[in-house]
């Protein structure tokens, strides 16, 4: 085997390791961009080594996944499960990771810590999706969500402070509730491996399994932006950098979604239906809450954030389905929601460090001097309004297509199509207020656009096109991701058990 | 009430205490408190359920969680005093409702 899947997690962990000397070594000698340039180069690295893994036969033959990875005797030692839906997403993460990486070479924050702490991130997300047992999966998360606190701390605005101190509050609050669902998990069934957990979960009865259950969905919940615990989602992604914005509002929540995927498709497979009702219940709070607060907002950071509570009540309705088109459905929402809502951010970054103001209205003067951020942005916007022609079209179609054929949840296509229709005014409504105002390019508007600005916006840009004119690739690999999320069998069968 | 029973009340009562803690302390390090009591009383649940559920044995896999979690939570207490004193510094105060500039 040319490359082995677990590989890009070993690079991300050595450039973890690696990350507090460059960081020093940058901020000893003056070079601030040295962290930055380590970020570009070790993301490009694991990107490098995922794609290189996409293009190889290695991905289409089924008997190979999960892939395994275990320390130890199972169900007692740690182990590593890397299937293609991990492996997707892994490559979403680092997509966004490297644009944003970029961003931050021409633009940062330039603060010692940043490179550990944006490397320390990724490796968190990466090992929350590539994790097999629940102690795993909760160390890799706390690894995660201290990051992204210690990156909203870091914004430029004394607001910023706030923001992280919220989030850490209701992010620590979350991971200890969800540390209580790990132990009665492990009370219940001895181990805390996942597959091992599902098979041992199935015979079980009584009110400990469910109680486990909402215990789970309400701490991983605050991650993933469930409504009524999203309260602190709109403060840190519009306080945090622009270039980490792009990495929580594009990747991070999903990946808070994952971990309810992951454990309601394999740990509560087979307990209860009820993790269905509650996540239907909340599918519709989330889809109405995200886009009628997006309705109202006038700073751009802030009308950014909050579509993304939106998307996580789509990928929610798809999951209370969870058939095999529906989880296809849900990973191909998620790259397209990341590489638009990425591009999104980092375009208003742009535009509004520009013109010296976050607010919506006054983002068009800098039209005329930033061309090819504004029609990025424009073209951000359109997709996540879901115009044909876009990635984003194409996410609503086959997702309202998997929610109908569900005999028993096509009730849910109403909801978000009517959610759609709300979210879509949302982003015109944008759009219009920055082409009225572009007739009037503003004198004192002194900015250029440079390499590490064009080249990130350009790749996401040429993606969001690309797959959307032609999804067929992407189609065909969010399929396979999903065989391997709906395929309990051969998960449980990758630990040597059922 | 048999010992692994009396440990599991108490780790209920620790977990009522450390939320009570953080949903109504307005200072800053009264909240790191009651979040350092809950991933203690996160801590004993674990070692009640595993003395529960294998009576009369240690299980290796509870010590070790054990330990990581009390790791992981050192490492919520240290990042939670940083923010605290970046706050103090910034706003020269610890009262958590004097951040509330950011709303809607």
């Amino acid at each position: 085997m040319l490359f082995a899947p677990d590989w890009p997690l070993y690079a991300l962990f050595a450039s973890l390791l690696l990350s507090p000397i460059i960081d020093l070594l940058g901020h000893r000698r003056g070079l601030k961009r040295l962290a930055n340039g380590y970020l570009v180069l070790s993301f490009g690295l694991g990107l490098a080594l995922l794609l290189a893994l996409f293009t190889s036969p290695l991905i289409w033959e089924e008997a190979r996944w999960p892939f395994v990875v275990s320390y130890g005797l199972p169900g007692v030692g740690t182990c590593f499960i890397v299937d293609r839906a991990s492996l997707f997403l892994s490559s979403t993460a680092l997509l966004i990771a490297f644009s944003s990486a970029l961003y931050s070479l021409g633009r940062g924050p330039f603060q010692p810590g940043f490179c550990v702490a944006f490397s320390a991130l990724v490796l968190g997300m990466v090992g929350v999706l590539c994790s097999g047992d629940l102690l795993t999966f909760y160390v890799f998360w706390e690894i995660m969500c201290l990051a992204a606190y210690a990156l909203v701390f870091m914004g430029e605005r004394s607001e910023a402070l706030e923001a992280a101190w919220k989030y850490f509050v209701m992010g620590s609050v979350g991971a200890i509730v969800m540390l209580f669902a790990i132990a009665i998990l492990y009370g219940l069934a001895g181990t805390l491996n996942m597959p091992l957990l599902a098979q041992r979960l199935s015979d079980l009865r009584g009110p400990w399994p469910n109680i486990a259950l909402v215990l789970f969905i309400s701490g991983a919940g605050v991650e993933a932006a469930l409504v009524p615990l999203h309260t602190w989602l709109p403060d840190a992604y519009s306080e945090a950098p622009t270039s980490i914005s792009s990495v929580l509002a594009g990747i991070t929540t999903e990946i808070g979604f994952y971990g309810i995927l992951r454990t309601a498709l394999t740990v509560f497979q087979s307990s209860s239906a009820l993790w269905r009702l509650i996540l239907a219940t909340l599918c519709v709070a989330n889809m109405f809450v995200g886009n009628f607060c997006a309705l109202v907002q006038s700073d751009v950071k802030r009308f950014l954030a909050y579509p993304s509570v939106a998307v996580i009540g789509y990928a929610l309705a798809a999951l209370v389905v969870s058939s095999e088109g529906a989880l296809s459905a849900i990973l191909f929402l998620i790259f397209s929601h990341a590489i638009s809502k990425g591009l999104a951010f980092l375009c208003a970054g742009l535009l509004s460090s520009a013109v010296g103001s976050r607010d919506t209205s006054s983002l068009g003067a800098a039209m005329s001097r930033l061309p090819i951020a504004s029609a990025a942005f424009l073209l951000s916007l359109v997709c996540k309004a879901g115009l044909p022609g876009t990635s984003g079209f194409v996410e609503k179609l086959i997702l309202i297509y998997a929610l109908l054929a569900s005999p028993l949840w096509w009730w849910l296509a109403f909801f978000l199509v009517l959610n759609v229709i709300i979210g879509a005014g949302a982003y015109f409504r944008i759009i219009w207020t920055m082409l009225k105002r572009s007739g009037k390019p503003s004198e004192d508007v002194r900015a250029r656009e440079s390499w590490t600005d064009v080249l990130p916006v350009a790749i996401l840009s040429a993606l969001i096109l690309a797959f959307g004119i032609w999804p067929t690739p992407l189609l065909d690999m969010a399929r396979l991701g999903a065989q391997d999320l709906a395929d309990l069998q051969r998960y449980a069968r990758a630990i040597g058990g059922g | 009430m048999t010992d692994p029973e009396v440990l599991l009340a108490c780790s209920i009562a620790l977990l009522a205490i450390g939320l009570y803690g953080v949903l109504t302390k307005r200072n800053l390090l009264r909240l790191i408190i009651g979040l350092e009591i809950l991933v203690n009383a996160a801590c004993l649940c674990f070692a009640a359920l595993s003395a529960m559920s294998q009576p009369g044995r240690a299980d290796p896999l509870a010590g070790a969680i054990i330990m990581i979690v009390l790791a992981i939570g050192g490492c919520i207490a240290a990042f939670g005093l940083v923010l605290a004193l970046a706050i103090y510094k910034r706003l020269g105060t610890l009262d958590a409702w004097a951040l509330r500039k950011l709303r809607g």
